[in-house]
């Protein structure tokens, strides 16, 4: 009895994650589709979450290694502190987020107007996107790398070290290595992210438009009817683009533990 | 010749090490016996160069190798829980510290007197306990070590591999002319030349012969 109240509540939970999704796709008309496809704005967006967010993804691979593995082989005073720190942005409502980043890089801010000096700017620009999806979702995967490196006994570093690999060496040949399962997973889980993201986005950049933003742009000046075509393409797209990465994932883990 | 420690005193966290004196001569082999948590494994990590020592010195032929890193020590180290890197196949592992362009005369010599030829190209996640740590053994002396450091390494396996292994391992040592130290709570297999026993962080000598 225990067994059957559990898989139906999976099952309820499951048709709760899908409904919302299948009904708008389903309601859609076909020629809409099309016709969205088509748009150029549409086009520019689809192709500025994307770009974006990979940006953002291999910007945190880059900050995000490393600090995983110091969070995860040493102890030091405050660790505990800045680990709760790294965590903050995932629990700000990220239109906050978004302004407390406007106070660092905005043109009238310290960091902001160096950066300005020099031509280069966040504030309504490619990199303000880039930065807004970064900043709200680098904890994902620096959380699932961390946890990689934790579960990855220490010994296979010492072995390595004792057969003479320097501790670079070490890091490259083994320490790497065996987490690339947690750094796929954890990039493809912040991409995802990174991808949803709209508070920050539209308030440090809401140009040039994310995808995001032009179905937010498009119900609040159009109504519901205009933003159903990007809102069922977005569905569609990066719906099939997630479970695909998912099911490549999940193929190459369990080829790999064969 | 050989590895020798004095005065060493190694504190992590709350765990205190103190030993006053150990040595181990080229092609002897020695026994640290102890119970679980007593410091055997702080000890042998301190001697491959993964604890700092506060106090003390540890030199290997005369030479003081105290603050030199673990990969400058050449001291091949067999774990327990073999540590094969998953990621690589058996012939990976073998040669894993081993430089390109190196002789492989030692290597093809370590895999027939191991025997473990027809396993070479299988993936190290196949092999049965026995077959993964003749393996890790061979990737330990591949490197030409000074120093075999056996930490509990046959908890794992059978009693007939077991003693094939020892008896491998008493001919190399002489002739590669390496020194063991072997860890272990196994006291049927404690007949070495020496014989410590570690209790609570402090090592003491219960047999030199």
């Amino acid at each position: 009895m225990f067994k059957f109240l559990i898989v139906a509540l999976a099952i309820i939970l499951v048709v709760f994650a899908v409904f919302p999704l299948v009904s708008i796709v389903f309601k859609v008309d076909f020629n809409l589709l099309l016709e969205t496809l088509k748009d150029k704005e549409f086009l520019d967006a689809l192709f500025v979450t994307i770009l974006a967010a990979v940006c953002s993804t291999l910007i945190s691979m880059f900050f995000g290694i490393p600090f995983a593995y110091v969070m995860a082989r040493y102890n030091f005073p405050l660790k505990g502190l800045i680990e709760a720190i790294v965590d903050i942005p995932q629990a700000l409502p990220h239109t906050i987020a978004g302004i407390a980043l406007i106070m660092v890089v905005g043109r009238k801010f310290l960091v902001g107007s160096a950066f300005s000096s020099i031509g280069v700017d966040f504030v309504n620009t490619f990199l303000g996107v880039v930065l807004a999806m970064w900043y709200v979702s680098f904890s994902i995967f620096v959380n699932v790398v961390k946890e990689g490196f934790k579960e990855l006994d220490v010994r296979y570093e010492k072995v390595a070290r004792s057969l003479g690999l320097s501790f670079t060496r070490t890091f490259f040949k083994v320490s790497l290595p065996m987490v690339r399962r947690e750094i796929v997973s954890g990039a493809i889980q912040m991409w995802a992210r990174a991808v949803s993201e709209f508070g920050a986005i539209a308030i440090l950049a809401y140009y040039p438009k994310t995808i995001s933003v032009l179905a937010y742009d498009r119900f609040q000046g159009f109504g519901l009817n205009s933003a159903l075509g990007v809102t069922a393409l977005v569905i569609i797209i990066f719906g099939s683009l997630f479970t695909l990465l998912r099911f490549v994932e999940n193929r190459w883990k369990s080829s790999e533990s064969r | 010749m050989g590895l020798r420690v004095e005065n060493l005193e190694v504190k992590i966290e709350k765990f205190h090490l103190k030993v006053d004196e150990f040595s181990v001569e080229e092609g002897e082999e020695v026994f640290i016996t102890g119970k679980t948590g007593s410091g055997k494994t702080v000890f042998v990590e301190t001697l491959a160069g993964f604890h700092r020592p506060y106090k003390g010195i540890v030199s290997m032929n005369g030479r003081d190798i105290t603050n030199l890193p673990p990969e400058k020590r050449k001291m091949g180290i067999v774990y327990q829980n073999f540590h094969l890197f998953p990621h690589l196949n058996v012939m990976e592992n073998i040669i894993f510290g081993i430089k390109k362009g190196e002789p492989m005369d030692l290597i093809d010599h370590l895999i027939n007197e191991f025997e473990i030829e027809h396993i070479l190209k299988r993936d190290v996640n196949s092999l049965s306990g026995g077959e993964k740590q003749r393996v890790t053994i061979v990737r330990a002396l591949a490197i030409k070590p000074h120093v075999l450091i056996l930490d509990e390494p046959f908890s794992h396996i059978d009693e007939k591999t077991k003693y094939r292994i020892i008896d491998i391992l008493r001919n190399l040592k002489k002739k590669m002319k390496f020194c063991v130290i072997h860890v272990t709570h196994d006291m049927s297999i404690v007949n070495g030349e020496k014989h410590f026993e570690m209790n609570n962080g402090i090592l003491r000598c219960v047999k030199n012969v």
